[in-house]
């Protein structure tokens, strides 16, 4: 008994632990990478090799390059001989990636190397980074899947000539970006006002100006020792007709008011007359910048946070506000336009280098060879020197031709590995094709005909509380006019539902006990659950 | 191209198999109007008493574990055909 017991509590809690585990979304904070791409250079296929680290920008829309970036070369013994990826000289980076939905982005950026300890005329060291790469603006971010450095031959000798390396791509694997979610003002709106004003021009004796200014007052929890400051954010601006007041700033949000209704101006000259027959009366607030952002499908009309003056429901019209699932930054396509003002505009927030960044300076390699600008006039280190040119240079020949032998006999293997690929991986559409063909056999069978009947008829609605109609003629002409289990109100429908409750269960359970024998089954497994008498 | 030609020869078969299944009309019974309609209908209206919604959706949750456990128990098969004389899943 107590076995069954345990069974029957083990199966009901498989239900929200199931629930729960598949609920459970995985989310990745972008972190830093570190990708490596070598050059070629005419003549010399591994002549340099560039190590960067990189990363998503919070907003996504980006992908920074850390400062610790560095590009070595190989020894370099002749000056004017070998500058390609020298400091000083310039390099072009593309980035290219899935925008979502297989569109894509792209992104290019250039730059000049700069200078690092471990250059010299023996050893071509640089660093380069510290920027990032425009990718953007993609609603979801742009998925980066190659990163691609060109570097420019501004003085390259040898066979190649002066001539930029051909591209070096790394293919990389960021993982889809998390676009994060911006600071909302955790506060609230606790007052809204909107003020009279009148101006007497000096000299006058008439008021002619009159204006209306808005203020909010705001409770923010963003302050710089964590207590709740209170802010108080104007614009005063000379409207009588106008609808529109837009371009208030707090300092680092921006709120747009948006006057849905002035009142009729008056033909009086009297300005105090005219300020009192404009007086707003109905007043929206946007914040711009926190307009939520749910993949494809913006929302703007969740960003009024206030929506009435004076407020008709203050606790219900500022949820804009205080609901941090809404406050997300707004990136992407443009969705409204205020022209006077760029709190409409889709923003960037991490712009300034990220102060995480991982060492990711490669070992420099250096050649303890002595340079020969020393400015001494010494022809014995002269003669030395260019001997050793000579002689390295003809070991960078050797050295070369293996590895274009190399590369040769590599490109053989792989026009072998792509014809057995060819060989094995099917067309585009082939499977698709092949299910469409047991498909459309299958539906010209009576027995799908059958399962179509079946899910016609049961794809009604199956809720009714009206029962079974019984409708009888007795003997003697006496009709009869019932509807069995009628259970729509009164204490039948409370029976009802708690019957209704119970079998629920009953199904869950016995549905839950019948799967795991099922299943187990077809490991060759013999589960008793459920059963009787097997424990 | 291999696996395009195992492919095509198995999907073949199975269309052949599936072509000498009956491809007749359904009886008048199940068809719209019919008995099974009426009984069904009729017992939509027990609907305060019986969750059909939910009877419905683990009857398919069911019939998904069987197609599920037939499957496993097909692969076990074919599986057991290359443990070099070991195993059976039958």
């Amino acid at each position: 008994m107590n076995r069954r017991l345990t069974r029957v509590v083990l199966a009901l809690l498989m239900v929200p632990v199931v629930l729960l585990a598949s609920s459970q979304t995985a989310h990745a904070a972008n972190a830093w990478h570190q990708i490596t791409m070598q050059p070629v250079l005419p003549g010399y296929p591994d002549a340099m090799k560039c190590t960067a680290n990189v990363k998503y920008a919070d907003d996504a829309q980006s992908l920074y390059f850390g400062a610790g970036s560095v590009c070595q070369g190989i020894p370099d013994f002749s000056p004017g001989y070998l500058q390609s990826g020298e400091p000083g000289s310039t390099f072009k980076i593309d980035v290219r990636g899935d925008a979502g939905g297989g569109s894509p982005c792209i992104g290019t950026e250039s730059g000049t190397f700069g200078a690092h300890p471990n250059d010299s005329t023996m050893n071509v060291v640089s660093t380069f980074g510290g920027f990032h790469v425009e990718t953007g603006p993609h609603p979801l971010g742009c998925e980066v899947l190659e990163v691609c450095i060109t570097l420019d031959g501004t003085v390259y000798g040898g066979d190649g000539g002066d001539q930029p390396s051909l591209p070096a791509c790394a293919h990389v694997d960021l993982g889809e970006p998390e676009i994060t979610q911006g600071q909302c003002i955790h506060g609230d709106v606790h007052g809204i006002e909107l003020i009279p004003n009148q101006q007497q021009r000096v000299g006058s004796t008439t008021v002619t100006d009159y204006w209306w200014s808005v203020r909010v007052y705001l409770n923010n929890n963003q302050g710089a020792d964590g207590s709740w400051d209170k802010w108080r954010v104007s614009k005063s601006t000379s409207f009588s007709t106008d609808s529109t007041l837009t371009g208030v700033s707090t300092g680092t949000r921006t709120l747009t008011f948006e006057l849905a209704k002035t009142g009729t101006a008056t033909a009086s000259n009297d300005a105090a007359a005219k300020l009192a027959a404009s007086k707003p009366t109905s007043l929206q607030i946007y914040a711009l910048d926190q307009i939520r952002n749910t993949g494809t499908n913006y929302d703007t009309s969740a960003n009024v946070i206030a929506s009435v003056y004076p407020p008709a429901n203050p606790e219900g019209a500022y949820r804009g506000l205080t609901q941090p699932p809404l406050c997300r930054f707004y990136y992407g396509t443009k969705l409204v336009d205020f022209p006077n003002t760029s709190a409409d505009d889709p923003g960037t927030i991490d712009v300034l280098p990220p102060e995480d960044e991982p060492t990711a300076e490669p070992t420099v390699v250096t050649t303890n060879v002595t340079p020969d600008d020393t400015g001494t006039d010494n022809s014995l280190l002269s003669l030395l020197a260019g001997l050793l040119r000579l002689i390295l240079a003809a070991i960078k020949a050797i050295v070369g031709a293996v590895k274009a032998l190399g590369t040769a006999i590599a490109g053989i293997a792989d026009a072998i590995l792509d014809g057995i690929k060819d060989f094995f991986v099917p067309d585009n559409g082939f499977m698709n094709s092949e299910y469409s063909e047991i498909r459309d056999a299958w539906e010209a069978t009576t027995m799908w005909r059958y399962v179509e009947e079946v899910e016609t008829m049961t794809s009604g609605n199956v809720s009714g509380c009206n029962g079974v109609p019984l409708d009888l003629t007795l003997a003697g002409g006496v009709e009869v006019h019932q509807r069995i289990g009628a259970a729509c109100t009164g204490t039948m429908a409370s029976v009802a539902s708690v019957v209704r409750m119970v079998i629920s269960a009953g199904i869950v359970v016995a549905g839950t006990f019948a799967v795991i024998r099922i299943v187990g089954a077809g490991f060759g497994w013999a589960p008793g659950v459920g059963r009787g008498a097997d424990a | 191209m291999i696996v395009e030609l195992v492919f095509g020869v198995v999907v073949n078969f199975i269309v052949w198999v599936i072509d000498r299944l009956p491809s007749g009309s359904v009886p008048d019974w199940l068809g719209e109007g019919g008995y099974l309609t009426t009984v069904w209908t009729s017992a939509a209206g027990l609907g305060a008493w019986v969750p059909w919604t939910l009877f419905t959706s683990v009857a398919v949750f069911v019939m998904g574990a069987a197609a599920l456990s037939f499957l496993i128990k097909l692969g076990r098969i074919i599986l057991s055909l290359f443990t070099a004389g070991g195993g059976s899943a039958a």
